[in-house]
């Protein structure tokens, strides 16, 4: 048996969960639409810390491949989105989230 | 040492999300990745942390830059003013329940690890080809919801 894997870093743990709520606390409390997309980034970027710390004891090469396919997936969420920031700007000159209410179906 | 950079690292995450000017909380997202990146190297993830440095640090924060440039001044909107000492205590009051919980997960047993080490060449080319696939298909689909978004001009396109 080894060593679970988290008990190596409960620091790492700690680290993990403050990001989930400062990247929570952006999406839920702002409303510029650049914000949301940096809220989205740093959760994704506690999950990536998460997998990376939680497979170092047992030093899992899959945990980096599957890091590297988050990554990739992160940075088509990320030009895909400013891309509608962009198109949300140029249709109301404006990217904050609430003058898009009147959108709704 | 390593406290150091998680330390930094959620300063930067918190200077990212609170500080008003938006170029300087993307300057501070992108600090933030650097330091994910050396935490990378420190955890002996040397694959990993090349691809947040040079993608995630380079190539994210060039697309974020580059869209509050062109939004110019009108990227700054005043947000509300929520306390953020609700989320404080939420956040030490969650970690409080369930982190003991994620420490006491039963072991994992070595018959389940790799009795060698591989590669990640051969982790990525063979065993998970379908995580290619995939990452191949997201491509595509980024690059042509940008054509369509960005360029694209619909029924009611100006």
């Amino acid at each position: 048996m080894v060593n679970n894997a988290l008990h190596y870093g409960w620091m790492y743990t700690y680290t993990v969960f403050a990001m989930l709520f400062i990247g929570f606390y952006c999406i839920f409390t702002r409303r510029s639409m650049i914000r949301l997309l940096i809220g989205i980034e740093i959760i994704s970027k506690a999950i990536c810390l998460f997998i990376i710390s939680g497979s170092y004891p047992t030093n899992i090469i899959t945990a980096q491949a599957l890091v590297i396919t988050v990554i990739v997936i992160e940075v088509c969420v990320m030009a895909v989105g400013l891309g509608l920031v962009i198109r949300a700007y140029r249709h109301s000159k404006s990217i904050d989230i609430r003058d898009f209410s009147n959108l709704k179906g | 040492m390593d406290i150091v950079l998680l330390l930094g690292l959620i300063m930067c995450v918190g200077g990212a999300v609170l500080i008003r000017d938006m170029l300087k909380a993307a300057i501070s997202l992108l600090i933030s990745s650097i330091i994910l990146g050396v935490i990378f190297f420190t955890l002996h993830a040397g694959y990993a942390g090349v691809f947040e440095i040079s993608v995630v640090a380079g190539l994210i924060m060039v697309l974020f830059i580059m869209t509050i440039s062109l939004l110019g001044e009108n990227v700054d909107i005043k947000e509300p003013a929520i306390p953020l000492a609700v989320f404080i205590v939420l956040f030490f009051g969650f970690s409080a329940i369930i982190i003991p919980k994620i420490l006491c997960l039963p072991q994992v047993p070595d018959k389940l690890l790799p009795v060698e080490p591989l590669k990640i060449g051969e982790v990525l080319w063979i065993h998970r080809t379908f995580d290619i696939i995939g990452q191949i298909a997201a491509i595509f689909a980024g690059v042509f919801v940008l054509f369509a978004v960005v360029n694209g001009r619909g029924k009611h396109g100006k």
